[in-house]
């Protein structure tokens, strides 16, 4: 292994996070990994204080900001359960401490399927597959898809009994879960299998921030006014932006879940081990440092709000969609000649005017589900920056934002033929889903499979922005395999008009995230 | 039937309205909202149509602003004034019904007859905020770095409150058919709460529902179940923030207040109230 300290980071252990120092990235780190670099469960290795991991489009730059730590017994990087993964099987550094299809595809390759990353319960399909098979992985292997199921009716939430305001029908089920006597939604332990990708592991502590500035939302939830929930260990309200449906509400919750699911640990985590991963989880920062085009992205006269600094740096929690933060920071430095090359200044150019069509192009964001129906009203007119992805250097809706943004419900979804459908027929004195009714039809319910209100079918939570280069395909479900078919559902989905120019300055832009 | 003899005295009551829609006329109806575009960079507003007259539809903040896809029921008195949105403005409450009605679907394009102001956050602020992002924004140039410093900051808390405790009241509004109360009201509602647990006092909750009365709807009632839920919601509220239950009373009116068509929204409300030990209702 390389060696493991940056001299900045020893001002960093020596000083605490409270000194903020500015890490040295860029690029200078000879701690760089390339991007086949797969980080096994169980390795002895360390896991640096500052690091640089290759990806498709450049170099993702992670902080570790309390040091450097050995990973060897550490529950993050240790099999704790019983099918021999670990959290960073599916929290790949070089991916952005997600798991792309990439890294997916050359790990079946590797190993032939073997690999636990793979294993029955929600690497594949459905568990009752022929696991040999690798049409059995589909899902997993085409759009980084890991099974999820969820009980039906739901378990109780936030201390009280859920009585669903819906019924939920299986209309098609290509992965056979859904209908599988022993896995489905008929079988003795009636589940409900979605199909979702692994959220990425960094800047967890701005995810877990509660909103500063917005009374009273650092208590209560946007949508209803009703109280966040509170963190059963310290009693705190919580933010909710975790996870894709809320159900894990702080990263011990989340590890918990993840153990018992995706691990297959038979028993309960230990406290400590709890502690470990969480402590480790919520000082790590990331985002992209280094472009194949753009060159190096940080640094004096790069924009402020690139790489892990930022991250570092910036407070969390804030509403950024004001003139001053514009939730990335200034771009406009990089508007005029400001690169080596001629073709390194056309891709900054590019990149600042990205930012200005992500912050200033307003367009009608309308019918969507537990988000213009909040009283935001329906449409409403704002632009990604302004509207849903307002929260500074994150990019996430500080609301918090579950919302319907079309990604699982038809007619607005790509009707997916890889995916199960639902059909959810609401009861007929409950409000309905605003905009689609009382009969709907899923991929996936959402925020409903946890709350059981047919308001939040098909709602699930907006993501953060960073680190996007390193961890395609996007979205919940996968359905962008690559940032420019994330603009042109965009595009298509609220008839935006972006010109083929925006479209790839809008690429541009976020792969610098 | 008496609520289909309402109706017919609702019909006259809109021959009525429909006669003049001077300052102090007061109109409770039903319709499709319009959503008019204001400009490149500023949002929407949205206005009705209703006896060839536009109204502007809005509320107070965070009250939930018209949807497309649905219809809204207004109800509300002319108010002298510049037009809102090109339209006339009434004071008074505008609900979204939440039932779905696909032909409520007319965005205006931009013409140049309504012109949007852009708004910022700043404005909340205090003046010596406002003052400092003016002074941030003119160094940005200089220093891009104070692009990703915290510009929104968190209101200060109140002083804790000290005695002698009075009794407090505060009446909380709700849309029709919705137990969704507004960010502000629910401000209040904490800080009610919070005087409550430092007083020892007790906390009354009493939640009512409502019918309206519109001219060209009939009467609508709310849900059955509504001043209950109202009432449920903000119990929960008051218990997860340390009001003991032996000092709440919830009580709620299960049946709907009757519309007369005058101000019916005023009866979609619950009533709060503190008392101190020793103290009276107010």
């Amino acid at each position: 292994m390389k060696s493991v300290f940056v001299k900045s980071m020893q001002l960093l252990a020596a000083g605490g996070v409270a000194l903020l120092p500015l890490v040295a990235t860029s690029g200078t780190s000879d701690l760089q990994y390339p991007q086949s670099e797969w980080w096994a469960p169980g390795d002895k290795r360390t896991f640096p204080a500052y690091s640089e991991h290759a990806n498709e489009h450049g170099r993702i730059g992670i902080i570790n900001a309390s040091g450097a730590i050995e990973t060897d017994g550490h529950p993050f990087f240790t099999p704790m359960g019983s099918n021999g993964r670990a959290c960073v099987t599916c929290h790949q550094p070089g991916d952005g401490m997600s798991v792309s299809v990439t890294t997916i595809q050359r790990r079946w390759e590797e190993t032939g399927g073997k690999d636990p990353l793979f294993a029955a319960i929600d690497g594949s399909n459905c568990p009752s597959l022929p696991q040999g098979d690798k049409a059995s992985h589909s899902l997993l292997l085409e759009r980084g898809l890991f099974r999820l199921g969820l009980p039906w009716p739901p378990k109780p939430y936030d201390g009280e009994e859920v009585e669903p305001e819906f019924s939920i029908e299986v209309v098609s089920d290509p992965s056979g879960c859904n209908l599988d006597p022993e896995w489905g939604l008929r079988s003795d332990s009636p589940t409900v299998s979605v199909f979702r990708r692994p959220r990425p592991v960094i800047n967890i502590s701005h995810l877990v921030e509660l909103p500063h500035g917005v009374p009273p939302h650092d208590k209560f939830y946007y949508n209803d006014k009703t109280l966040l929930p509170t963190d059963p260990e310290t009693g705190d309200f919580v933010s909710l932006q975790l996870m894709t449906d809320g159900r894990g509400i702080s990263p011990k919750e989340q590890a918990k879940d993840a153990a018992r699911t995706h691990l297959q640990r038979p028993d309960a985590l230990p406290e400590q081990a709890l502690a470990k991963i969480e402590a480790f989880e919520k000082q790590l920062y990331a985002g992209q440092v280094f472009d194949n085009v753009g060159g190096v992205l940080t640094g004096a006269g790069a924009p402020p709000g690139i790489g892990p600094n930022a991250l570092l740096q910036a407070p969390p929690g804030r509403l950024g969609n004001n003139p001053i933060n514009r939730v990335f920071g200034e771009f406009s430095m990089w508007e005029g000649e400001s690169g080596e090359t001629g073709q390194q200044t056309a891709f900054r150019n590019s990149v600042a005017r990205g930012a200005r069509v992500f912050f200033d192009r307003r367009f009608y964001i309308s019918n969507v589900g537990s988000y213009n129906d909040k009283g935001l009203g329906n449409p409403f007119k704002r632009s990604c920056g302004g509207g849903c992805h307002n929260t500074t250097v994150m990019g996430m809706d500080l609301a918090p934002g579950f919302m319907d943004l079309g990604l699982n419900s038809w007619p607005w979804q790509n009707q997916r033929d890889d995916l199960p459908l639902f059909r959810i027929t609401c009861k007929a004195d409950v409000p309905p889903q605003s905009y689609l009714g009382r009969e709907i039809l899923t991929h996936d319910p959402g925020r409903a499979l946890i709350t059981g209100k047919c308001r939040d079918v098909g709602a699930t939570m907006t993501q953060q922005m960073r680190a996007l280069a390193g961890r395609a395909p996007y979205f919940t479900n996968g359905s962008a395999a690559n940032l420019r078919e994330l603009v042109d559902f965009y595009d298509r989905r609220f008839n935006i008009g972006y010109s083929e120019q925006e479209k790839q300055d809008l690429v541009n832009f976020m792969r610098t995230l | 039937m008496w609520v289909d003899l309402r109706q017919y005295v609702a019909v006259a009551l809109g021959v009525l309205w429909s006669a003049s829609s001077g300052a102090g006329e007061l109109l409770s109806f039903t319709a499709c909202p319009v959503a008019r575009d204001t400009g490149a960079n500023t949002d929407l507003c949205f206005f009705t149509e209703y006896q060839g007259q536009r109204y502007a539809l809005q509320g107070p903040s965070d009250w939930g602003r018209p949807e497309l896809m649905h219809q809204v029921l207004v109800e509300g008195e002319v108010v002298e004034g510049e037009p809102v949105c090109g339209a006339t403005v009434l004071s008074g409450r505008v609900s979204v019904l939440r039932e779905r009605d696909l032909s409520c679907n007319e965005i205006v394009p931009f013409d140049g007859s309504v012109v949007g102001r852009a708004r910022n956050l700043f404005e909340r602020g205090s003046q010596a905020q406002r003052e400092r992002a003016a002074g941030m924004m003119a160094a940005l140039e200089e220093n891009p770095a104070l692009s990703i410093e915290a510009v929104i900051y968190d209101t200060p808390q109140p002083e804790p409150p000290q005695p002698p405790f009075t009794a407090q009241e505060m009446v909380i509004h709700f849309p029709f058919d919705s137990d969704r109360a507004t960010g502000p009201d629910m401000m209040q509602f904490i800080a009610m709460l919070e005087y409550a647990v430092a007083a020892g006092g007790t906390v009354s909750i009493d939640a009512h529902q409502g019918e309206s009365l519109t001219e060209n709807a009939g009467v609508l009632a709310e849900r059955q179940g509504m001043a209950a839920a109202r009432a449920s919601k903000l119990e929960r509220i008051a218990r997860r923030l340390g009001v003991p239950a032996s000092s709440l009373h919830v009580t709620w009116r299960a049946e709907n207040v009757p519309g007369d068509g005058r101000h019916d929204w005023e009866s979609r409300r619950v009533d709060v109230a503190v008392i101190p030990p020793g103290g009276e209702a107010p």
